[in-house]
């Protein structure tokens, strides 16, 4: 009966495929590493799955939005652990998103042939952090209107387009209906969209080339063919001896269920204890509120600190420059060498972005702190 | 009994600058040690595990110093200023207790680290490497609580706000930038003295390439110095205004520019020997070598236009040069932003095309005195700059001992180190007036 169903199904749509996917080889070592990809998109599956339930009672309208939202967290039943689980779920998100990026760096992952995996992996990235930007917006409290505000004024700094792209995105000179309607399309509909079909990439060429690319990949051949005078720039090594893989099922499927159990518990947890309410106690008046970034924007927030008046322009462009540069890391550095020890210039570089990007985010912590 | 008072903040601040010194060398040397170890064991690079060990016992020598320095502090803060000491320790109780734990733990990790080399298995030893490092770090944490409460505080209740006060992750970052830098350039210039003490090749190559590898330490984590004290000096302008106006324009202003001339320095000469370290590999190439003067000149023009002071009144001798009571060219903002922007920039790129080149090195020891040399002046002028920075902070808030809650005179009243029962003078108690600017000439200024 079992092999009588599978046969049918696989006359039709073809299981060898799925079979073969699932005895693709990946190294041993470090494995627990290769559930970072997966972990980022057990996270946005959530995103998906919250983000259509709060869809039902959101109402995209300068009116009626924040009730919409005391509605979804007072009436709704379960609404307010929706709601918390679609924020949790976004905040973990940057985290795993921001560790997986630098897993796939470090192990020099994207290099010949994963380029475009690696590209279109920073695609996903600028859209992730596009629908987190949006949805900031969308409680339309009043901390939502000053980021609003602040977005836009900020935009409008951009030489020669910046008031261009604020009129486009906020719907005219300042945060008003329009603004909303235009940030609700983006987060539900044409964001979600486009990350839909990068991810969809992503996973197609990640299954094409496999997902690794770690130090064992190439240590061996390398110096192997080295030793035989074949020039380090010169060598392309692309599979790996049998004893240092094993098929992707069952081991890493067990580990990847593992993570994706572990982080919805987490997620779960997290909203029972500690959930979103619009309500954070007494609402202040107007003229006393603190505008305050997402967290995952604190580091922006502070770089653009250090460009006081005039000198605005120049730390945006700097910052624009440095994620338009993501994409091109892989033509940038283009020898096969993987290990991060053996490229020490890549690895120490890699680290000190990082590094950088968290020494922002804690000084903007603890300015926002101390308003 | 003026003269004892003063003879008391003496005291204080030579022991607890040299304490903050050795302490803060030991909480970068830990870090480093356990790095060095971890590249050496994942490398199987010999240097390396040679390079952890003999920071290891550096460390073990300075440790029992730091401790003796620190009893000595707590000794002289109880005796000669105890109407302070009582009210910090009874604020900052817990993080006092924590930080001093902290450092048993660290010293139980270091001892062990050092006398087991060799002998335990590999795993525990790294482990209590790291386990030593992460005491270290969190004993910074802990006092950096405290000194960052002495210059922003804020209420005392709740404890977090008191903890998270608006300077105290600003201070951290800051102190663990600088500790990794200063143990960087430290550990570079005792490997300088070190080959430039010896005759035998083999050990001139060791020296060179650990100077080499401390200044990517060194040298990279002080790029981030500035751009870290940038949101430093701005948390405790909005949070203790009168502090930062006389660290910035008022009568101490002259201990920052001198900060900031030492930073030029550090960086221009850190760019000098990253240059001659590199210049093997980049010798043929004709546009290097034009980038390397350009560069050169750029880092000039904006060390020049970085260290300019508004304040001319204040910096010493300034009066045989100029009249000027101040900078006739004003604060040069935004230039001044833009030179720091401009020494970073380049900073990082001469930071990339040294590790570069560094890639590509093989043969060392070769390498002659002047790069050596550089080497030791950088460890002199950060010993410099990180006493220096220390003092900086310590003066930006006097008269008074905790920022708008107690001054050095109400310590007076009551410490050994004083005894006048005369209550302090308007300017002694107003930070504002202190700071008033003075015209040059009057007596005041001159006994100032």
């Amino acid at each position: 009966m079992r092999q009588s169903i599978r046969d049918w199904f696989d006359e039709r749509v073809g299981l060898d495929i799925f079979e073969r996917m699932l005895q693709k080889p990946l190294p041993k070592r470090g494995a627990w590493f290769y559930t970072l990809g997966s972990a980022t998109l057990t996270l946005i599956t959530l995103q998906f799955i919250t983000g259509a339930f709060l869809m039902f009672y959101y109402v995209p309208d300068g009116e009626f939005a924040e009730s919409s939202i005391r509605y979804i967290t007072e009436q709704v039943r379960y609404g307010w652990y929706l709601r918390s689980m679609h924020r949790w779920s976004a905040n973990l998100l940057f985290i795993v998103i921001g560790l997986h990026i630098f897993r796939v760096f470090v192990s020099g992952s994207f290099k010949r042939p994963r380029e475009m995996t690696w590209i279109i992996g920073a695609f996903i990235f600028w859209t992730v952090i596009g629908i987190g930007l949006t949805g900031g917006l969308l409680p339309w409290d009043s901390n939502a209107h000053w980021i609003g505000t602040v977005f836009g004024n900020t935009l409008s700094y951009f030489p020669l387009v910046g008031r261009f792209l604020r009129s486009a995105l906020l719907g005219g000179e300042h945060v008003g209906t329009l603004t909303l309607t235009r940030f609700y399309a983006l987060h539900v509909w044409v964001l979600p969209l486009v990350l839909g079909i990068l991810i969809t990439l992503h996973l197609y060429l990640i299954r094409k080339h496999g997902l690794f690319g770690s130090v064992i990949e190439y240590r061996d051949q390398i110096r192997a063919l080295e030793a035989q005078g074949v020039r380090r720039e010169s060598i392309i090594v692309t599979k790996m001896t049998p004893d240092e893989t094993e098929p992707f099922y069952p081991a890493q499927v067990f580990r990847d269920s593992i993570i994706a159990f572990s982080l919805i518990t987490l997620v779960s947890l997290f909203s029972t204890l500690f959930p979103f309410s619009p309500y954070r106690g007494e609402e202040p008046p107007p003229t006393r509120i603190i505008p305050r970034p997402e967290w995952f924007f604190w580091s922006v927030d502070e770089w653009l600190m250090y460009f006081p008046g005039k000198l605005i322009p120049i730390g945006l462009v700097l910052i624009t420059l440095f994620f338009l540069f993501l994409p091109f890391i892989p033509f940038v550095e283009r020898h096969p060498e993987v290990s991060p020890i053996r490229r020490p210039v890549s690895t120490i570089i890699g680290a000190w972005v990082y590094l950088f990007i968290i020494i922002l985010a804690m000084m903007a912590g603890a300015r926002i702190f101390n308003y | 009994m003026e003269g004892s008072f003063i003879g008391s903040r003496l005291a204080i601040a030579i022991t607890a600058s040299v304490h903050a010194l050795f302490a803060t060398f030991i909480v970068g040397g830990m870090l480093l040690g356990a790095t060095a170890e971890s590249v050496g064991v994942l490398t199987r690079d010999e240097r390396y595990e040679r390079l952890s060990h003999s920071i290891a016992r550096t460390l073990v020598l300075m440790s029992a110093t730091v401790a003796f320095l620190g009893v000595v502090l707590v000794l002289f803060l109880t005796i000669l200023w105890p109407n302070f000491w009582t009210l910090l320790f009874r604020i900052m109780f817990w993080p006092l207790i924590f930080e001093a734990s902290m450092f048993l733990g660290e010293a139980a990790c270091l001892y062990p680290w050092y006398y087991s080399w060799g002998k335990w298995p590999r795993k525990t030893h790294l482990l209590i490497a790291w386990l030593g490092a992460t005491f270290g770090v969190v004993a910074m944490v802990m006092i950096d609580t405290v000194g960052s409460f002495l210059l922003t505080p804020r209420p005392v209740a709740p404890a977090l706000h008191r903890m998270l006060n608006p300077s105290m992750v600003q201070l951290t970052l800051h102190r663990f930038a600088g500790n990794l830098s200063w143990f960087g350039f430290g550990i570079a210039a005792l490997s300088a003295i070190r080959y430039l003490r010896t005759k035998d090749p083999r050990e001139r190559a060791y020296h060179e390439w650990a100077g080499a590898f401390a200044i990517t330490l060194g040298f990279g984590f002080l790029l981030l110095m500035p751009i870290i004290g940038f949101s430093y000096l701005k948390a405790i302008r909005f949070a203790s205004e009168g502090a930062f106006g006389r660290l910035m324009l008022g009568e101490k202003s002259w201990i920052f520019v001198l900060q900031v001339f030492l930073i030029d320095v550090l960086i221009l000469v850190g760019t000098w020997y990253m240059f001659r370290i590199a210049n093997f590999h980049y010798r043929d190439n004709v546009y290097f070598k034009r980038y390397r003067l350009i560069t050169f000149l750029l880092l000039a023009v904006a060390a020049v236009v970085f260290v300019m002071p508004y304040q001319m009144r204040y910096i010493p001798f300034a009066e045989y040069f100029t009249s000027a009571e101040v900078n006739p060219w004003g604060k040069m903002q935004p230039n001044k932003y833009i030179a720091m922007g401009v020494m970073i920039g380049l900073g990082i790129l001469n930071y990339g095309f040294y590790l570069g080149a560094l890639r590509f090195k093989t043969e060392w020891g070769g390498g002659g005195r002047l790069p050596q040399v550089l080497l030791i002046v950088l460890g002199l002028f950060t010993i410099f700059s990180m006493i220096n920075m220390g003092y900086a902070r310590e003066n930006a808030r006097y008269p008074y001992l905790i920022y708008g809650k107690m001054t050095i005179e109400e310590e007076r009243e009551i410490g050994l180190g004083g005894g006048s029962r005369e209550g302090p003078t308007s300017r002694q108690e107003n930070p504002e007036e202190r700071n008033r600017q003075a015209p040059r000439g009057l007596e005041e200024t001159r006994k100032r």
